[in-house]
């Protein structure tokens, strides 16, 4: 019998060699450190070939599972703009301004257009008959309980971006000169349909497309649970090679930028939190390394030592004090105004979500770079994050059908959203008006510091304002955590 | 970012993780004393544009798929075998492995069809119905025709047809072996347009029940009053 690859030593479990056929891809695991045993595989069907005998070759001796295909060109990429950056600060910050206000200009059309699409699509499959299938086998049962599902989607919407952006981003367009000339009922109104906007259903859209295509093409196609799968009717058995490669790289390379900024955001405002309570002299580079170092040391021990335990605890805890903190102002706030601001507010986005959709405020020049520096940002923002989140729902809603998964997704993290940002953003609108007679407006270009200086207006200021600077270190930490080991 | 870069491996290392976990830091840093935020939000506007036509993509990569799974469980018993009991299994199973070629579907249409359909044709008569036989030269068709004035005649036939087989199908070896991976196969049509079927492992007396059972249908449906509109469709073209 033709042996393919050389002769065959005594093993655990010998079996009969066989002869791989061209096109197959062939993969070795290792039962012992000097012996493989050899898979050829063509698309889903595996064939276990044999046991061999192999030395351990040198470079299996750095124990790494990285692809190279994969991490090298994300790696290199990655390291340019790192290695760009720091030599030269002042070119790489005019260079992104430009390519930043190209994209705004020319190409927005691309994000809002993608959004729309995947809103619609999902919408059409959830009320499509193909909402009947399941994620998983059809005489399978889902992994986790109902309850325990939506509570992990409900979770899976938190995070740094909802402590930055409650009070700051209503606030910023509650006192955008844009929005000037309108009264202060409308401007209120508005501010709350445009963050609902951003943090609704279009955003969970994306998460919920990207979540969906992993756990169709893994759970029914039985293909790995990764990005390239979601590929495989078009690209076929190329998504094991350089096909598939460059859509990881893609991945990667978004999925880090998109952490990035997000921990951006989260050191920032810590930074202005510390300042505000004292803690800190000033809010600038030299602080934010700082606080980035021990955020860092902290992932990287509790990643790299047994206390993962301990973080997933300390994540699950930070979500109680999230919620607790969301009563606290729900109750100390002006209660009544945020139950009814919240119920309009609601009405007022489903009356207005197809306008909200399709509107590119190309007839209003004047609102055009609000329109680039917020939804379009918002939109690379989420995209960025999608294979992230998306992993995350796709790996508890095995065994959902379609249209569950897709209404549990849009509904439920929107919904919390919604409560969050009018429980901040309307308490903060409120107060501005009727309390603090236009101070926290005045201060909204400090967004750093908004969440802050609004809490001033409650009790409890200082514990509640190291509260909230606890909160946003944990979810620095276990988003770190999560987004580098996902 | 470790499970895309390992291509989803089990275990990883990890020093990987918190290799991630490192640069992730760096270049946030770094970012931010470039340009503050605002780089940071550059970067990510940059990278996401080329994943978001990777989600485009991934819309119609689910389209197909999702059709194709959709069709899987929506397949159903073919027609033909609706009338199987236990009696006839080992010709069954024989006729299943075939696959048919110029000639075998050449003696189908005689034997099976052309019979049927004649003896139909006989009984029709015999129960005061005209009714008509029309066929192919080779026999590549045939069909028994009944005519209506007012209403649109019966057809029942039956055409020979081929279909090809894809080229992983004609690869597996556990199949039986296939003439240029093409098949012949009787196909039946009716006068209305529906779609028709295979009917290939129909005996001759299971034809004639299933033309008998599309004649009752044809009945019951010229019965009803509200249905002279529709079926009228060769009268109707007189008022053009």
């Amino acid at each position: 019998m033709h042996d393919f690859w050389g002769p065959v030593y005594i093993c655990p479990s010998p079996t009969i060699p066989q002869k791989c056929q061209p096109r197959m891809e062939i993969s070795k695991t290792y039962c012992s450190d000097n012996c493989y045993r050899m898979r050829c595989s063509l698309s889903r069907n595996t064939l276990d070939l044999n046991h061999r005998f192999e030395p351990m070759s040198k470079s299996r001796k750095i124990n790494s599972s990285l692809n190279s295909g994969v991490t090298l060109p994300s790696l290199i990429f990655i390291l340019a703009v790192c290695l760009a950056s720091a030599i030269f600060p002042g070119r790489v910050s005019t260079v992104l301004g430009v390519v930043k206000n190209f994209i705004f200009v020319n190409l927005n059309w691309v994000y809002v257009w993608a959004v729309t699409v995947f809103v619609l699509f999902l919408l059409f499959l959830m009320f499509s008959k193909y909402g009947e299938i399941k994620l998983g086998r059809n005489d399978s049962s889902p992994d986790y309980s109902f309850f325990s599902w939506i509570s992990m989607l409900f979770a899976a919407g938190m995070g740094i971006g909802l402590m930055y952006f409650s009070v700051a981003e209503p606030m910023q367009h509650y006192s955008n000169e844009i929005f000037a000339n309108s009264s202060y009922v409308n401007s209120a109104k508005n501010a709350q349909l445009y963050t609902f906007f951003h943090w609704g259903i279009h955003a969970w859209a994306i998460y919920g497309l990207v979540g969906l295509a992993l756990s169709y093409f893994a759970y029914r196609y039985k293909l790995p649970l990764s990005l390239r799968s979601c590929l495989y009717p078009i690209l076929k058995d190329r998504i094991q090679g350089r096909w598939g490669n460059t859509i990881d790289v893609f991945a990667l390379c978004s999925t880090f930028f998109g952490i990035t900024t997000t921990l951006g955001f989260g050191v920032v405002q810590i930074n202005s939190g510390l300042h505000i309570l004292g803690v800190v002299h000033e809010t600038g580079f030299v602080y934010q390394a700082i606080i980035v170092f021990i955020l860092v040391s902290i992932a990287v021990f509790s990643a790299t030592t047994g206390v993962d335990k301990g973080v997933r605890i300390l994540s699950n805890l930070n979500i109680a004090v999230v919620i607790m903190l969301m009563l606290f102002v729900l109750f100390l706030g002006p209660t009544v105004y945020l139950i009814g601001s919240f119920t309009e507010g609601l009405g007022n986005y489903i009356n207005n979500f197809f306008n909200l959709t399709f509107n590119t405020h190309v007839y209003e020049d004047a609102s055009l770079p609000w329109f680039y520096n917020w939804t379009i940002l918002y939109w690379a923002w989420w995209i960025s994050w999608s294979p992230f989140v998306g992993l995350f729902i796709a790996k508890i809603s095995k065994g959902r059908t379609i249209r569950e998964f897709i209404a549990a997704v849009l509904i439920l993290p929107t919904i919390f959203n919604f409560m969050w940002m009018s429980v901040f953003g309307n308490s903060a609108i409120w107060l501005d008006n009727h309390v603090s007679g236009g101070a926290l407006s005045a201060l909204a270009n400090d967004p750093d510091a908004l969440m802050f200086r609004f809490l001033e207006y409650l009790p409890f200021t200082k514990v509640i304002s190291f509260m909230v600077i606890a909160i946003i270190m944990i979810f620095f930490v276990t988003s770190q955590i999560r987004g580098c080991s996902s | 970012m470790n499970s895309i870069a390992t291509k989803n491996a089990k275990v990883s290392p990890k020093w990987q993780i918190a290799g991630w976990g490192v640069l992730l830091a760096v270049l946030a840093l770094f970012l931010l004393n470039a340009g503050g935020l605002e780089a940071l939000q550059s970067m990510t506007l940059i990278t996401a544009l080329p994943f978001s036509i990777i989600i485009l993509v991934m819309i119609a990569c689910l389209v197909k798929a999702l059709s194709i799974d959709k069709k899987y469980y929506e397949q159903e018993f073919s027609v033909s075998t609706v009338p199987w009991s236990g009696k006839l299994w080992k010709d069954r199973l024989r006729q299943i492995v075939k696959v048919d070629s110029q000639n075998d579907i050449d003696s189908y249409m005689r034997d099976i069809a052309g019979n049927a359909i004649h003896e139909l044709r006989n009984e029709f008569i015999k129960n005061g119905i005209e009714a008509n036989i029309n066929q192919g030269k080779e026999p590549n068709f045939i069909e028994i025709e009944i005519r209506y004035d007012l209403v649109n005649n019966f057809i029942y036939g039956v055409r020979s047809e081929t279909k090809d087989f894809p080229e992983y199908f004609q690869m597996e070896e556990n199949l039986s072996d296939m003439e240029d991976g093409q098949a012949y196969f009787p196909l039946a049509y009716f006068g209305d347009a529906r779609q028709g079927y295979d009917v290939r492992l129909f005996t001759k007396d299971e034809l004639i029940a299933d033309i008998l059972k599309h004649y009752e249908r044809f009945v019951a449906i010229i019965s009803e009053d509200k249905n002279k509109m529709f079926i009228s469709s060769n009268a109707n073209r007189r008022i053009r």
